[in-house]
């Protein structure tokens, strides 16, 4: 699997560590990526606040429940489609 | 040994639709198609009862076929010329020439609570309100990764996007997300 931080550089910017952190979640870095992620999380607290919230909105989206419901007529509308099939 | 499980279609709606529904809703986003998608998903159950070999759950078999039938709608939606116009943006909203943050893009700590337990049911209807914000291929692609939690190479086949250009959306999704649930939070 690629990834989009070619440079050769230690430090990366904002945008590109932002990158690293959603790929994170995802995939194995290599590791001069997670090098370059580490030293750049440990200067810039954006980054790091970034890179928190988004492992939380991971978390708390692969949790999501609705209470959507269908109301009593859509029910039975779907009742009776199926009925009809069954005959 | 275990007996096999049988169908009783006459109880499934009683038994399953609602679950069903919100399913889908979560995943689609929308009521209307959340319906059509249980409708269809029983009436193939129906018109295929003979491919169910009562190794899985009557419910885990419906399950089953919804879950083709949303993959069949994001899908189908990635298809839509429409929906692909916006991701060759020109600006970049969050960034800098130099690749910093900008100003009013700087992420700030979210309001107390939303780790909270008994703040999440407010939680998740920020976040169904910010998930509307995305357009088609970025709503399509929000719910297979996040929610489906299917591998990007499977993603990339069934939109058909490359591997850079996933990578590029994920991203972009990401950090819109994240400002509008910070946006939503402070808002309240």
């Amino acid at each position: 699997m690629e990834n989009n931080t070619n440079t050769k550089k230690l430090m990366i910017t904002c945008k590109e560590a932002t990158m690293l952190s959603v790929q994170k979640a995802e995939i194995k870095l290599s590791f001069q990526d997670r090098f370059r992620l580490f030293i750049h999380l440990l200067v810039c607290q954006y980054c790091r606040l970034f890179d928190k919230q988004s492992k939380m909105i991971d978390k708390l989206i692969s949790n999501w429940k609705t209470d959507k419901k269908l109301s009593d007529i859509e029910k039975n509308h779907l009742q009776n489609i199926i009925e009809k099939e069954l005959k | 040994m275990e007996s096999l499980h049988k169908l009783n279609p006459q109880d499934w709606v009683a038994k399953y639709s609602d679950e069903l529904f919100g399913f889908a809703f979560i995943r689609v986003s929308d009521e209307e198609t959340s319906r059509d998608l249980i409708q269809d998903t029983f009436l193939s159950a129906l018109r295929n009862q003979e491919s169910f070999k009562g190794e899985i759950s009557e419910k885990n078999w419906l399950y089953h076929i919804l879950k083709n039938k949303i993959i069949d709608h994001y899908r189908k939606n990635a298809k839509t010329p429409l929906t692909r116009i916006d991701d060759q943006q020109n600006e970049d909203e969050f960034f800098d020439e130099s690749g910093h943050w900008k100003k009013e893009s700087l992420p700030n700590p979210f309001n107390q609570g939303v780790n909270n337990q008994q703040h999440s049911f407010e939680f998740y209807e920020i976040l169904e309100k910010c998930k509307r914000k995305l357009n088609e291929l970025q709503l399509n692609l929000f719910s297979m990764k996040f929610l489906d939690e299917i591998d990007s190479e499977e993603i990339c086949k069934e939109l058909e996007i490359s591997s850079s250009n996933y990578w590029v959306l994920i991203h972009r999704i990401k950090l819109k997300i994240r400002k509008c649930i910070e946006k939503l939070l402070y808002g309240k």
